[in-house]
């Protein structure tokens, strides 16, 4: 320590130090002793004590960050170094990136927007025998209610396509979509409904292989391709689902399903 | 960006946001920051360095954000608009979580000077360490521990209405 505490003079500088348990063992004990026979120096301690322990409650709010606002964070894309401009919008940030940063950032927006709904990580999700991962409020909207070859908006310039539903083995209704960011198809994704209605992810596939830079919107990619990912083979998000799948779902019997908000089971 | 990297940000981005909302004193601003600090942030993790602190780093981009923010805008001190409203939870109850307000914390730390106010909030909010914030802030640990002393008994002052009694060892000019 620079000021060692003498039972003559203890700076504020040692006071603070003291309850915030920054000094030595032998520090501390001296400066114990000396608030003990001066009621100065208790006085004094309390300014320490009181930022200490008071302020922090104060904030206990700011901590709770709703759904919404966590997608906001996440999906933000790179800014330039020198800009300073608040809330910037996809669109502006695309027009200054290239096409790789463009995937990176969507795939990272990818994965945190479902490992911020649910805290789990991407890994798991891309492991075939996941039990599942919450799908983020948006996307339990869009799987609910958008019919097969229509797309959905989830933020700024993300969506999702849905490409088929089925009924799965375990009785429960699974859907297949792409995400799409700035019009181009990001990832392939499936996600199941569970008994208690919520839509979990199931498997992940990041198709954003930056050697197929291009995807015309309109045509939604395949996801049955084997991939190789951080140097070992993954299932496809095709495998899983016809792996998992026992029975194909019409169009009809889709919009049904949706009109009876996914009451009946497979 | 990795799994790894992905997942504690996540888990950083309640307590970026505390800090932001200590910084700049306005639940807007801070959200505005943190949004910036993450963006930031996943655009140049290959210049974060596996082992070291995630927080520290995020809390030294958002500082530095929220300076080059003032300067531009030459923001002087917080925004206060923080009231009872603004801190309600998300089904609408307000939870009393201390006996200080928020909106009142806010307006004491506003009085202070920027390079102080950053201190109580990487110390007494966050509750890293001296040598942590000295490196965050980018001074001398002696100078953090003299700005915070200084900065904790304005704030007592302020906030119970104490008389100031100090006596200081270090004579630093803000």
């Amino acid at each position: 320590m620079t000021h060692g505490p003498t039972p003559e003079s203890i700076s504020d500088e040692t006071l603070m130090r003291f309850v915030d348990g920054d000094l030595s063992p032998d520090e501390q004990s001296l400066v114990a002793a000396e608030i003990a026979r001066n009621p100065d120096l208790t006085k004094r301690v309390d300014a320490f004590r009181f930022t200490r322990e008071e302020l922090p409650g104060a904030y206990v709010s700011t901590l709770r960050v709703p759904p919404q606002l966590m997608e906001r964070f996440l999906c933000a894309a790179g800014p330039a170094p020198n800009d300073t401009k608040p809330r910037l919008t996809a669109r502006s940030v695309l027009e200054r990136l290239n096409l790789r940063r463009q995937v990176m950032a969507l795939a990272a927006c990818a994965a945190l927007l479902l490992a911020g709904a649910s805290g789990w990580l991407l890994r798991d999700s891309l492991r075939p025998d996941y039990a599942g991962l919450v799908a983020p409020p948006s996307l339990q909207r869009a799987l609910d209610e958008t019919p097969s070859h229509e797309s959905a908006k989830l933020a700024a310039d993300l969506s999702i396509r849905l490409t088929s539903t089925f009924g799965s083995l375990q009785r429960r209704w699974c859907r297949e979509y792409n995400m799409l960011y700035a019009n181009r198809v990001q990832a392939s994704a499936l996600a199941c409904r569970g008994a208690d209605g919520i839509w979990r992810v199931e498997i992940l596939e990041d198709l954003s292989d930056p050697s197929q830079p291009s995807t015309d919107p309109n045509a939604i990619r395949p996801a049955g391709e084997d991939r190789e990912q951080h140097g070992r083979k993954t299932e496809s998000v095709a495998e899983y689902r016809d792996r998992i799948m026992a029975a194909d779902v019409s169009l009809q019997d889709e919009a049904k399903l949706i009109t009876e908000h996914w009451k009946r089971t497979p | 960006v990795t799994d790894e990297f992905r997942s504690r940000l996540v888990h950083l981005i309640p307590r970026l946001r505390r800090f932001a909302v200590a910084l700049t004193g306005d639940l807007d601003q801070a959200d505005d920051l943190v949004q910036e600090t993450c963006a930031r942030a996943l655009s140049r993790v290959a210049q974060w360095q596996e082992g070291t602190r995630l927080d520290s780093w995020m809390y030294r981009i958002a500082q530095n954000l929220w300076l080059d923010h003032i300067r531009a805008k030459k923001v002087r001190g917080a925004h206060i608009s923080l009231d009872v409203g603004d801190i309600s939870g998300t089904d609408g109850r307000v939870v009393v979580e201390s006996r200080l307000s928020l909106a009142a914390v806010s307006a004491a730390m506003a009085d202070l000077p920027q390079d102080q106010r950053l201190l109580v909030a990487l110390v007494c909010i966050e509750g890293v360490s001296y040598k942590e914030a000295a490196e965050i802030a980018g001074v001398p640990i002696g100078t953090v521990m003299s700005r915070l002393a200084r900065a904790r008994r304005q704030l007592h002052a302020s906030l119970e209405g104490e008389p100031t009694l100090s006596v200081s060892k270090i004579s630093v000019k803000p």
